[in-house]
Formats: C-alpha cells, sequence, structure tokens
C-alpha cells in the first residue's frame, strides 16, 4: 500500500458511520481491565522486565533453541518442518492435507495463518477450511479479513453479525431485538449476542465432535514453544482450539519461529501477562500445552518469512518478541479511529507497522508506507508487555526507508528543507514563520492542502 | 522443502555479529500477597476467582470445601444423583466424542490467584471430559493449592511424581490450564457462556489429599 492508498483507507474508515465508537467502546473495555489487574499485581513491572529479557535472551540464541525444540518435539513424536516463505508454508501446509485425506479443515485462530494467506490456498486446492473461533468464523463468512489481533470481528456489531448469520444459514430468523422496530437496549443486544454466539456453537457442532472424523485435519498457530520440552503451548477462552487440536488425526502448527521460549518456567511469566493485556482477563480459560499427539501425528511449520533477515537488526530485532496480545492496538489513536483492514495487512495496529514491512520478499514495498502512519504517541510503548518500544522502531523504519530511497519525493524534499532550515538559525525562524501560516499558504497550494487534510497544527 | 539444518545456518550467519545475551538472570517473582499464604486463604482466593467466572445465572459456589476424598466423592455422586451414567464422562472411559452431561477429572495443580485448574490430559479420551460437558467436575485436594501462575510453572517443573512426568523431556504428555467456563465476547464484546465448552466448572476442595484412583470408584 501507498501512502496515498493508506490514507485514502484511513480516510473511508473513519467516514464509516459509527466504527470508531463501536472500536472505542471494544478497546476500552479491554484497557480498563489491563490497567486494573496490572494496578492489582505488584509484580508487574518487573514481570515485563523479565518477559522482554527472556525474549530478547531467546531472540539471541535462536538457533539453540529451536534445535532443542525440534529435538524435543520429535522425542515426542511430533514432525518439525521449516517454511521459508509464505508461499512454502501454504504448499506444506496443503500437502499435510492431502496426505491426510482431509476434505474439512478445522482452523484455530492463527495470525501466522492470514500472514501466509493460508484459507485462499486450501480453498484453491480444493479443502474446506472451517474457521472455529467465533470472531474467525464471523470474518471468514464475510469474507473479510480479521481486524484485530485478539478481537477479529471488532469492527462489527450485532445487527451486521444478526444479518450475516441469517444469509449464510447459520440462523433462520433475525434475533427479536434486531428486528426491524425491535427493542434495542442494551440488555436485549446482550440477548441477541448470546444468541447469534450460540448459534455459531450449534453451527460448528458437528465438525468440532468430528462427525467427519477421518476427514479432518486441524490447523492452529502457537503462542508459545517451549524448547526445554518440545510443547506447543495455545491459548483461547472458547474450547475451539482444544477441538481442533483434538479431534482430528492429523494436527499442524504454523508458528513463526520467533515463538520459541527456553523453559517451561519462562511460561508462568508470560501467562501472567499475556490474557491481562490482551482481553484485560485473568488469565483464559483455556491454555493447551501440547506434547505427544492425541491423533495420529501432529507437524509443527516453522515459518521463517523474513523473520531471519530481521534477526539481523540487533537490538530492533526485538519487534519479534512480540506475543500478539493486541494490548498497543487497544491503546493506539489511529487504530481505534480506522480499525485494523486500514492497515493492508495481516497485523494491524501499531505492531503491525513494524512488524509487516519485515515479512516477506515484499514487505518494504507494500508496506513501507506504514511506519510513517503513526502519531509516535507512545501509549503502545507503555502498553506492551514485553516492552517493545514501538515509536522507536517506527523511527528506526523511517530512517532505514528514508536512506533506501523508498520514500517518495515529496517526504524527501520536505525533509531536505527540514534539516537545511534546522542548521540555519535564520531559515528556522522564517521557516517558524511560515509554518504557523500554513493554513493560509495552503490555499494556495493544494498538496499543501492535502497535506493539512489530515493534520492539525499546533496552536 | 527447507530443512531445519539449512534455517539454522542462515540464523547464525544473521547472529554472527550479535551479542549472545546470557539467561536472564534471578527467579521470577511469585506474587508477594500470596507468598507464604496459608492453604485456607489459598482456598479462599480460588473461590473467589471461580465465582467471579461463573456465567450469566449460575448462583451456584463454584468451589465446593469438603473435609477428606470420601466426603469429595460423596457430593459429587449427590451432585450426579438422577443422571445417567451413559452421560457422566469419568478418568478412565474411552467414549466417542460428543455432548455430555458431566465430566470428572483430577488435577495437578490448583493456582489460586488466577483461579485455574492444571489438568493432565493424556490422550484423546481423556479430553471429552473437561471439553465436551455442560459440567466440568474437578475433584482435587487443597495440598495441590499453589499461589499464582508463575509459582506452578516453575515449581513444577522441578518437583518430582506426576507431576514431573507431564514436563519431563522424554515423551511429555498434554497438560491443560482450565480457568472457568468455555467463553466468547466476539459479538460487541458481550460476554457469552459457554463458547465451545462447558458451561460450568466445579472444584469439590478436600482438606485431605484426593486419591487420583479414588475417582475411578464413583463408576461403581
Amino acid at each position: 500500500m501507498t501512502t496515498t492508498d493508506l490514507a485514502a483507507a484511513a480516510r473511508a474508515a473513519v467516514a464509516e458511520p459509527a466504527l470508531g465508537a463501536r472500536v472505542h467502546r471494544a478497546t476500552a473495555h479491554a484497557i480498563e481491565g489491563r490497567l486494573r489487574l496490572a494496578a492489582e499485581d505488584p509484580r508487574w513491572e518487573a514481570l515485563r522486565e523479565r518477559a522482554r529479557a527472556l525474549k530478547r535472551h531467546a531472540l539471541a540464541n535462536l538457533d539453540r533453541y529451536l534445535q532443542e525444540f525440534a529435538r524435543n518435539a520429535g522425542k515426542a513424536g511430533v514432525a518439525v518442518s521449516v517454511a521459508r516463505d509464505a508461499a512454502e508454508a501454504r504448499r506444506i501446509v496443503v500437502r499435510l492435507a492431502r496426505d491426510a485425506g482431509a476434505r474439512v479443515i478445522l482452523k484455530g485462530k492463527s495470525m501466522t495463518a492470514e500472514e501466509v494467506g493460508l484459507n485462499e490456498a486450501l480453498e484453491a486446492a480444493g479443502f474446506r477450511p472451517l474457521e472455529t473461533d467465533l470472531g474467525e468464523f464471523i470474518v471468514q463468512i464475510a469474507g473479510e479479513p480479521p481486524s484485530h489481533i485478539t478481537a477479529p470481528a471488532i469492527h462489527r456489531d450485532a445487527a451486521s453479525i444478526a444479518g450475516l448469520f441469517l444469509e449464510k444459514g447459520v440462523i433462520a430468523e433475525l434475533p427479536p431485538a434486531l428486528r426491524p422496530g425491535g427493542a434495542a437496549g442494551r440488555a436485549e443486544v446482550e440477548a441477541a449476542a448470546r444468541e447469534l454466539s450460540l448459534a455459531a456453537r450449534r453451527f460448528l457442532r458437528r465438525d468440532l465432535l468430528g462427525a467427519a472424523m477421518g476427514h479432518t485435519m486441524g490447523v492452529t498457530g502457537a503462542n508459545f514453544l517451549v524448547a526445554e520440552t518440545g510443547t506447543v503451548v495455545l491459548v483461547e477462552n472458547e474450547g475451539n482450539i482444544r477441538f481442533t487440536t483434538t479431534t482430528p488425526d492429523v494436527h499442524v502448527v504454523l508458528a513463526g519461529i520467533e515463538k520459541v521460549i527456553p523453559r517451561m518456567a519462562d511460561l508462568g511469566v508470560f501467562l501472567s501477562l499475556l490474557a491481562p493485556s490482551s482481553t484485560g482477563q485473568r488469565q483464559s480459560a483455556y491454555v493447551s500445552l501440547l506434547g505427544r499427539p492425541f491423533g495420529k501425528r501432529r507437524h509443527v511449520v516453522l515459518l521463517d518469512n523474513g523473520r531471519v533477515e530481521t534477526l539481523r537488526l540487533g537490538e530492533e530485532s526485538d519487534v519479534l518478541s512480540c506475543i500478539r496480545c493486541g494490548a498497543c492496538l487497544n491503546v493506539c489513536p489511529v487504530y481505534r479511529n480506522v480499525s485494523g483492514h486500514a492497515y493492508g495487512g495481516a497485523y494491524p495496529g501499531p505492531i503491525g507497522k513494524v512488524i509487516l514491512p519485515h515479512l516477506g520478499a515484499d514487505g518494504r514495498a507494500r508496506h513501507g508506507a506504514l511506519p510513517f502512519f503513526s502519531t509516535l504517541c507512545g501509549a503502545c510503548a507503555d502498553a506492551c508487555p514485553v516492552r517493545i518500544p514501538i515509536p522507536e522502531r517506527l523511527l528506526g523504519w523511517r530512517a532505514r526507508l528514508h536512506a533506501e530511497g523508498r520514500t517518495g519525493w515529496r517526504r524527501r524534499l520536505g525533509m531536505r528543507l527540514f534539516a537545511a532550515a534546522a542548521r540555519r538559525p535564520w531559515a528556522f525562524r522564517v521557516g517558524g514563520w511560515a509554518w504557523r501560516r500554513l493554513p493560509w499558504l495552503a490555499r494556495l497550494a493544494p498538496p499543501l492542502r492535502r497535506w493539512l487534510r489530515g493534520r492539525d497544527l499546533p496552536s | 522443502m527447507s530443512h531445519l539444518p539449512e534455517l539454522l545456518d542462515r540464523i547464525r550467519g544473521a547472529l554472527a555479529d550479535g551479542e549472545r545475551l546470557p539467561y536472564p538472570a534471578g527467579e521470577p517473582e511469585g506474587r508477594p500477597d500470596l507468598a507464604g499464604a496459608d492453604r485456607e486463604s489459598l482456598a479462599a482466593r480460588i473461590s473467589e476467582r471461580l465465582d467471579a467466572l461463573r456465567g450469566p445465572g449460575d448462583r451456584e459456589p463454584a468451589v465446593l470445601r469438603v473435609p477428606d476424598a470420601a466426603a469429595a466423592l460423596r457430593t459429587v455422586r449427590e451432585a450426579l444423583e438422577g443422571v445417567p451414567r451413559a452421560e457422566v464422562l469419568l478418568p478412565g472411559d474411552a467414549r466417542e466424542p460428543r455432548d455430555y452431561r458431566a465430566g470428572v477429572t483430577g488435577a495437578l495443580a490448583l493456582v489460586a490467584e488466577t483461579g485455574s485448574v492444571l489438568l493432565e490430559v493424556p490422550d484423546r479420551d481423556s479430553a471429552w471430559a473437561s471439553l465436551a460437558v455442560e459440567t466440568h467436575w474437578v475433584v482435587a485436594g487443597e495440598d495441590l493449592l499453589v499461589p499464582d501462575l508463575v509459582t506452578v510453572y516453575s515449581g513444577l517443573a522441578a518437583r518430582a511424581g506426576l507431576a514431573a512426568r507431564s514436563f519431563r523431556r522424554e515423551n511429555p504428555t498434554n497438560l491443560v490450564q482450565v480457568t472457568g467456563s468455555s467463553r466468547t465476547a466476539d459479538v460487541e464484546k458481550i460476554v457469552v457462556v459457554p463458547a465451545h465448552g462447558p458451561t460450568r466448572l466445579r472444584v469439590v476442595l478436600s482438606r485431605e489429599p484426593v486419591p487420583a484412583a479414588a475417582l475411578r470408584t464413583l463408576a461403581g
């Protein structure tokens, strides 16, 4: 996406009625929960510091821990393979599905699967990928990508979900409160939300319980891979991931190489931070720690897709420490107004801006505009449970993209003018005078008018 | 297909100029407000936490405290009175996956601060009792109470017996940490119980330890 595309997508999102209000309401709930739980826990900052140190250690010794993970997973009967890029990941999973004789692919929510475009590849190969997380199920039947890392359907209200469910045959009729002229107080909307959630449970039940046993394969991501024991760790609330990993004979885990942590003892630190940061809960309903396969086979596919190159950046590779909690999205003033689709990639929000340009051979070309799509307010860094200094990483990206000549001529000219003025006090004073009159000057210059459309100048 | 040795070589190349940071010194901290807490305090905390996680309309206590294993088994029997045996999953049952009324399991640890129950799920058959049921009953002794997650994961990794078997490098088994009922909030952040798993989690907490084999006697 170019800067122009990004700005157009953002403008369209801002113009969408009630979208910003909906996302603000939903994220406010998570923010309040995180702040309350953090204030209650006297170790909160110490846990964040330790989590950061553990992740940085794991990344600095990634070869050792991946080798250890693969060795121990192998002892438990789990096969491990490597996908160098998204295309290879898709090929491996499609091949595993063919080998399994699968028709239906049960999917647990996985951002890594989104990253590689797995559903599209499975469909193209004749399989039926079935998202089993409610939020993912909603966006799948809507034909949309998820708009939040942990709350994929955050951009939709109950009425739009009900309309979708009716259209796709998940429900036979609209819940009373959502019919034309129906009472739409909070209590009625809550009743409708319950009705819709339970309808999705009924709709997915036959597949989750394995009525098509022998013809299904489960695909999930991983929250953590424990090197010490070869354990795959998955965190969820619904129980759909437990079904997805238990019912099918073959379970495939698609995980970025950065998901490995050294020891089981480290898990307590990460789990103490993940759910509070993600949804404002003390703990998610289920944490599965998977060793031996439940069915015939478990296969872990370790995805590179640009991550190894990111390691070359030294300290800046700490963007790979992300535990995908979504806390930075919840607090971001840009994300809260435009929601996730405007970002044009699998990982929206602040963390997406610093990760997406690293991913794939065309990451810089496709997502190079994202690091400029920020106010640099720093709310994301304050919220991040593993203390990734996202604003610093955004600045790092801006410098890198500028040095590589990937910024447009207007931005380069602007920076050159600023650099020239900053070196000469008289020019800086003149520039300051002109800057204060920018709204007036903009009337004469259309490019300036466009630039000012999305900005308020300091008074 | 790419292979692990090739990946590891590329990672070594990428890290060649970087510092190999050591494993962070010290131990992660447990909750100071629960450090050294007696069983009574831990039992009170887990009860409070699990009560808070009940679904809308569920008013029954989530944790039932009893003096010993016999009383724990009696409590479960009474609760399941009138429920056909075919609708109840007990440890060791090998049944097809479908919806059942109740499942009974033991536990490896009970985490007071979060209201979590750590279970061993060695195989597919044993998974349904905590997943494909309306009510998941956990029968456990207060000796399994630990203050928080940091303690349970660092402690279990070092402990002997059943727990250590779950964490050993050779053929590690599967564990599940369960915290309350299955739930979702994907429609306007409104919490709905159940999602795909149980509607209720009930813990029968015995002051005396409950031997794992005792649960099988429920079948008689």
